[in-house]
């Protein structure tokens, strides 16, 4: 791990981050069905007054994820093209 | 080729089948022995079912300090925050591995779909980030006042289906919910068509997260009994992988095989179908090869 490059640990980190994402997403998008909404009767209930909050909760993990990923193949890209001393 | 010891597990399942028949007696109605002993300490006198010890509102609490009092102020609810960590900090998650009901029915029907038909996850996908992530998921979730532990609910679905086939409305009423879909999910795909059938307990369960976690803390202080391989005597067969329902083992070219604390629920399968008896089930003084508190996730596949 000394010495490791700032987008080694990224990419090392990077299927934890997927993974996650991957559950935080589950357990918001599963918070919008039948007994996971707090009316108890889907999203319709509330006419889907509740959306607006939890839609970008929603995206938050993928976001998130999609962010240390790229940021990961920048600094590859940067740390690839610096000339060699 | 699963399990690949059957003769010598099968007795070791056996044990395992009477202790989650306990699980049944003391949390299960009409039994629910433990949720009414529970009851009776916090002073209530009403009717114990599995809702009573909920494994994951108190835990979906913890991400709102503002239900803190509510916790402390029951018994039942410090259950799943406080007394089944507590007890794997010590003891690793013997609950997943000897006592869960909704965990033993999944993995005893798994065992009766030939392992040709069912996923075989073991060793290959890491399910405690994603099990992590859906613990965060859930808190972060009732912070904007949505409630994802309810939907996602396994631990009721047997009591919720006897209820409603007896007529109960609310039994009834669970019938027409999301829960229909996740009992779908948890019964169907990740047990039946699942090998080891606990794919739902090793992704999607917030109480093993936490009492996984409180298992590796307890390693790192050097307090918690846990299993243990002794590399000289291990083949590296991979028996322990192919028999590992948690997916907590998983083999690397250059190490034997090496198991995540986060993820092991204790069950003994790995050790019980080791042929080389080569996993033990240690105590903490004792010398643990250097492969078994190593993490296991390095974002590499074995």
């Amino acid at each position: 791990m000394i010495g490791e490059s700032f987008h080694d640990r990224l990419a090392r980190l990077q299927p934890r981050i997927h993974g996650l994402a991957i559950g935080a997403t589950l357990a918001v998008g599963g918070s919008l069905f039948g007994q996971g909404c707090p009316l108890s009767g889907g999203c319709v209930a509330c006419g889907g007054a509740c959306l607006p909050v939890r839609l970008p909760l929603l995206a938050l993990p993928l976001v998130a994820d999609a962010a240390v990923m790229l940021t990961g193949r920048v600094a590859a890209r940067l740390a690839d093209s610096k000339p060699e001393r | 080729m699963y399990p690949t010891a059957y003769r010598r597990l099968l007795p070791h399942w056996a044990r395992r089948l009477v202790t989650a028949l306990v699980g049944v007696v003391l949390l299960y109605a009409p039994f629910a022995y433990l949720s009414r002993a529970v009851l009776r300490l916090g002073g209530q006198e009403k009717l114990a079912d599995a809702h009573t010890l909920c494994l994951r509102m108190p835990i979906q609490w913890l991400g709102q300090p503002w239900m803190y009092a509510t916790i402390f102020s029951n018994p039942a609810y410090l259950f799943s925050v406080a007394f089944l960590p507590l007890t794997a900090l010590v003891v690793g998650p013997v609950f997943c591995g000897w006592v869960c009901p909704a965990g033993h029915m999944t993995e005893l029907v798994s065992r009766i779909v030939p392992p040709r038909f069912q996923l075989d996850l073991s060793g290959k996908v890491n399910p405690v980030p994603v099990r992590y992530g859906f613990t965060l998921g859930m808190m972060g979730v009732a912070l904007v006042g949505g409630n994802a532990c309810c939907s996602f609910c396994n631990f009721t679905h047997t009591q919720n289906i006897i209820s409603a086939i007896s007529g109960d409305t609310l039994g009834i009423s669970y019938l027409a919910s999301f829960s229909v879909v996740s009992f779908l999910l948890w019964f169907v795909l990740m047990g039946l068509f699942t090998r080891g059938g606990r794919g739902w307990c090793n992704l999607l369960c917030p109480a093993g997260a936490l009492m996984g976690l409180a298992h590796k803390a307890g390693i790192a202080l050097g307090i918690a009994r846990h299993l243990a391989i002794d590399e000289q005597a291990c083949k590296d067969c991979g028996a322990c992988v192919t028999n590992c329902a948690a997916w907590a083992i998983t083999r690397r070219p250059e190490t034997r095989p090496v198991i995540d604390p986060a993820a092991c629920t204790i069950c003994g399968d790995c050790a019980k179908g080791c042929p080389a008896h080569a996993i033990h089930y240690v105590a903490p003084h004792k010398p643990v090869p250097a492969a078994v508190v190593a993490p296991v996730i390095e974002g590499e596949q074995p």
